[in-house]
């Protein structure tokens, strides 16, 4: 039983890493950071001692939570470089390759965060978005329209700021 | 009027450059080579330390329950003792001989008649 649950385990590894790892890449300034992230989602999917009826959905929901950690620390930093050499703004060391993914994690609150993130990016269809944040299907359709909304209001933005 | 949220069809939004963000194409990150059995080895580890830690918190509790402490077991407070009755005055102390006082002899008596003390019998234990 000990084996069959080890290739289980394998299996899911090799199946969802990859793709977990390179979303983390998107948001994250190198790829030993998004080896980090997926690595601690998994460290935390198999660490419970239940087990997890969606694996990809909290795979996907811890990982993002870890990114927006790790933004806030380096934006914590930022702020404390600013202060202390009494700069007026300190351009980041990098910019993430995909800035537009960025600002969609950045700017979503965290109830219209997770929706986009599962249905958009693992690809789950609202019936299991629904099931994995104890949402109605209503709720999250309705959660997914004000997120759409939102990043339609940001990607104006940024486009008529863009020279 | 409600509007239709129908989420999952949006016929003719190819063009609307929101998908390019919501459906970026698809990164692929390979894991470095020992990486899965790195993170499941974490996993172990931490799952061990949750169950020590588990144990012991049990055992505490259970430690609290069943060991006395001085604040448990204090003693109840003394009553007060309820005023009895003045005790009876003790008895008049009795003399220590029974002997009676003898009388005065009379001056017309003989001298050789002096009474002598009569002693009262001893009791036997």
């Amino acid at each position: 039983m000990k084996r069959s649950r080890e290739r289980a385990a394998s299996e899911l590894f090799a199946a969802l890493y990859p793709r977990l790892a390179g979303w983390c890449r998107r948001l994250v300034d190198d790829d030993g950071t998004a080896h980090e992230i997926a690595s601690e989602a998994f460290t935390r999917l198999w660490a419970r001692w239940t087990a997890v009826e969606e694996p990809r959905g909290f795979l996907y929901v811890t990982a993002a939570n870890l990114v927006r950690d790790h933004w806030r620390k380096l934006e914590r930093e930022r702020r404390a470089v600013r202060q202390a050499t009494a700069e007026a703004a300190v351009a980041p060391p990098h910019e993430p390759a995909d800035p537009s993914v960025r600002m969609l994690v950045q700017s979503l609150p965290e109830r219209l965060r997770v929706p986009i993130l599962l249905h958009y990016y693992a690809d789950m269809p609202i019936r299991e978005v629904s099931v994995l944040t104890g949402r109605k299907e209503g709720t999250v359709k309705a959660d997914l329209h004000a997120a759409r909304e939102l990043l339609r209001v940001h990607l104006r933005r940024s486009v008529d700021h863009t020279p | 009027m409600t509007t239709r949220l129908d989420d999952d069809q949006e016929p003719g939004r190819d063009d609307d450059p929101l998908l390019v963000v919501l459906r970026p194409d698809a990164g692929y990150l390979s894991p470095p080579p020992g990486r899965y059995e790195a993170v499941r080895r974490a996993a172990s580890r931490r799952r061990l330390l949750r169950a020590a830690a588990g144990t012991a918190a049990v055992a505490a509790g259970a430690a609290l329950l069943v060991l006395p402490f001085p604040w448990s077991a204090a003693e109840p407070p003394a009553r007060p003792a309820v005023p009895l009755a003045p005790a009876p005055d003790p008895p008049a102390p009795v003399p220590r001989s029974a002997t009676p006082v003898p009388a005065e002899p009379t001056p017309s008596a003989s001298p050789a008649a002096v009474p002598s003390p009569v002693v009262p019998p001893t009791e036997v234990p």
